[in-house]
């Protein structure tokens, strides 16, 4: 049984590190599909001679494996390349923003996951009182204002009429409130409506009923029997949002003007300097699948039925 | 038959018992009874004249094995259930449903216990055994953790566990059904009940893991009234003081458990029992004559039998029969010399 668990754990893993190979194998095909890589240097209008030189120095006139085989070496060694812009260590540029970007990412995920699954409880507890019918429209509402509309909203409001909240920057905490805030609505609407479900769900179904008749006391079932159940589902949804977030904060970023990896991607791409970008998507690709392991090993942490049905 | 139906229950409790061959009391055993159901009926709080059970009224006693046949939708689990207090919302009861003397709503909940036929759906999957029947006892009992545990273990081999550590710790996907039904019926003895419902405990399992139940709850019987639901005529007959037989949400026949299977009355008990050799003994599946249940929806005024009765007299169309007949054995129906 517990050697069964561990087996289980370790081929888990394995799987995730094929994937951050495959991953990383994609990043180098889409980086070489996107284009001859000197000519989006060096633009259209470069010489032959600019050319070469650039071709030789960035090796680019070796056979593609050997690239290949010199980039997986480079990625091993830490070294993703000299940010054009920076004139530094890429991913050393790109680990510089990542601290705002966790801040703002931790936040907002804390945020969405309180208030997500509060709501999402409290829609499936009191389907027809006021808090649940108000979690359930602000769930649809979280749901269909897209991120930016939202923020120009908050910004309206908490920034330039009631001059509460800075609209943009990072000084101080009171910064962070708004992108975080604008950050979380999707997630925690998302994570209300699954909640909402899966406790739904399962205080509907039998082992519950069941525990009823045995004079269980209801917050007793809701803690000990309800939550153990709707958690599978919504670890699977919070690690999805997770994954979501390195993408999410994008948006929220750049109109916040929060400088974190996402507002440094957008620079970068449009600057053109693929180091970073290269960096920015190994990272968060990473990000991607380490939060997705950690699910995985949650989920069968959490439910037993998933260490025997596994092979 | 001068009797209307209400004197036909009542009255048996009022004269001298008879008992029947077997040494069993004719229709229940002595004392104030430990269930007792007046004038249940069950109606769709949206559709009030839509009646899931009808008129019910039977009694039940200590140490009575009460068995409860009927097709599939005659109404037996919503019968269960709706003892049992844990009924949809979407269903509305009238009448009385006492326990001890005393009404539901009154009486404590572990007085009255509950089993099913797919006990692995009814323990909460993410839970170990142990959890889940500490809890149980805990909750009753207000024992600390460590008691609850002895408590669990012994409850465990009271029937028939006897590994109970080994088993608190597996969850229920990692035991069989018969495995799990021990701990479903350990559960419904920690509650010490008055009534023990079993909706078809035994069908999902096999013979062998069926008779260990059916035993087990023979062993237990003396402390309590059992309502033991089946399909199995074999087993109402062999295992039970008396049937009960409902069909369309009415009991259309309740008596002594030889009584029924060798006269019975009813045009739809004999055919149920027509399939099963009286003495042979060997268990049989119930087996319903030919055409169909009608749905809760469709029943109209007389006797819900009527479209599959080949004795209806004119009066079954407009007139429903209710029970009446001698203390062992009462019947409804209008035409008891077809
Ligand atoms: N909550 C409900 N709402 C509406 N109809 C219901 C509800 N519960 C049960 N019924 C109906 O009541 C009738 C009796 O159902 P019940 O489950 O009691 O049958 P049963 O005798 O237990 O059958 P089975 O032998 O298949 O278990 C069926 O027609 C069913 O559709
Ligand atoms: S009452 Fe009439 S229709 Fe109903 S079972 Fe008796 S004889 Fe048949
Ligand atoms: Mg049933």
């Amino acid at each position: 049984m517990r050697r069964n668990t561990r087996k289980i754990f370790a081929s888990k893993i394995a799987r995730a590190l094929v994937t951050v190979v495959l991953m990383v194998t994609s990043v180098f095909v889409l980086m070489r599909c996107a284009g001859d890589p000197v000519t989006v240097l060096l633009g259209p209008d470069a010489t032959a001679d600019m050319r070469a030189a650039y071709s030789g120095e960035l090796g680019l006139d070796r056979p593609i494996l050997a690239q290949y085989l010199a980039y997986l070496h480079n990625i091993v060694r830490g070294s993703l390349g000299v940010s054009y812009v920076y004139r530094q260590d890429a991913l050393g540029v790109v680990l510089s923003h990542l601290p705002l970007t966790l801040t703002l990412t931790c936040s907002a995920l804390t945020l969405a996951a309180l208030a997500g699954v509060a709501a999402g409880i409290a829609a499936a507890v009191f389907p027809s009182s006021f808090i649940g019918r108000a979690c359930t429209v602000g769930t649809v509402v979280g749901l269909c204002v897209p991120s930016f509309f939202l923020a120009i909203v908050l910004m309206l409001v908490f920034s330039i009429q009631l001059n509460w909240l800075p609209t943009g920057g990072a000084e101080s905490w009171r910064s962070l409130v708004l992108p975080a805030v604008t950050m979380a609505a999707a997630s925690s609407a998302v994570l209300a409506r699954y909640t909402r479900v899966a406790v739904r769900e399962s205080l509907d179904s039998r082992y519950v009923l069941a525990a009823f008749a045995r004079g269980i006391p209801f917050w007793r079932i809701l803690i000990h029997h309800v939550l153990p159940n709707a958690a599978v589902p919504i670890l699977t949804i919070l690690g999805l949002l997770i994954g979501g977030a390195v993408t999410g904060s994008t948006v929220v970023e750049t109109v916040f003007s929060w400088p974190g990896i996402g507002n440094l991607f957008v620079t970068s791409v449009g600057n053109r300097d693929i180091p970073v970008v290269q960096a920015i998507v190994l990272l968060a690709g990473t990000a991607m699948i380490m939060t997705n392991l950690a699910v995985d090993l949650g989920y069968t942490w959490l439910d037993p039925r998933s260490k025997s049905s596994e092979t | 038959m001068d009797q209307t139906s209400s004197h036909a229950l009542e009255a048996p409790y009022a004269r001298t018992l008879e008992h029947g061959s077997a040494g069993r009391p004719a229709i229940a055993a002595g004392g104030a009874p430990i269930l007792s159901i007046t004038g249940l009926t069950v109606v769709l709080a949206e559709q009030p004249e839509t009646r899931l059970l009808e008129a019910v009224q039977f009694e039940l006693r200590k140490g009575e094995f009460f068995a409860l046949v009927g097709e599939s939708g005659s109404g037996k689990s919503v019968l269960c259930s709706t003892i049992m207090g844990v009924a949809s919302s979407e269903l509305r009861c009238l009448g009385d449903i006492h326990i001890e003397g005393r009404r539901l709503s009154d009486v404590d909940r572990r007085q009255r216990a509950m089993i099913y036929q797919q006990p692995s759906l009814y323990l909460n999957p993410v839970r170990n055994i142990g959890f889940q029947l500490r809890e149980t006892v805990q909750v009753l009992d207000g024992l600390s953790k460590k008691e609850a545990s002895e408590r669990a273990a012994d409850l465990l081999r009271d029937v028939g566990i006897n590994d109970p550590n080994e088993t608190m710790r597996k969850y229920p996907h990692e035991m069989s059904g018969g495995m799990n039904q021990r701990v479903m019926i350990a559960m419904a003895l920690a509650m010490k009940p008055k009534l023990l419902i079993a909706d078809e405990p035994t069908s999902a399992l096999d013979v062998t893991t069926q008779k260990q139940i059916l035993d087990l709850l023979e062993r237990l019987r003396s402390d309590m009234a059992i309502l033991f639901v089946t399909h199995d005529l074999g087993v109402a007959l062999q295992r039970s003081d008396r049937i009960g037989v409902l069909y369309a949400g009415q009991l259309v026949e309740i008596g002594r458990a030889d009584l029924v299977a060798r006269t019975p009355l009813h045009p739809y008990t004999r055919a149920l029992f027509s399939a099963v050799p009286p003495l042979s003994g060997r268990p049989r599946r119930l087996h319903s004559p030919a055409g169909s249940l009608p749905e809760p929806t469709q029943r109209q005024a007389g006797c819900n039998f009527a479209s599959r009765c080949s004795g209806r007299l004119d009066i079954c169309r407009h007139t429903r029969p209710t029970l009446q007949g001698i203390p062992q054995q009462v019947v409804a129906c209008h035409n008891l010399e077809a």
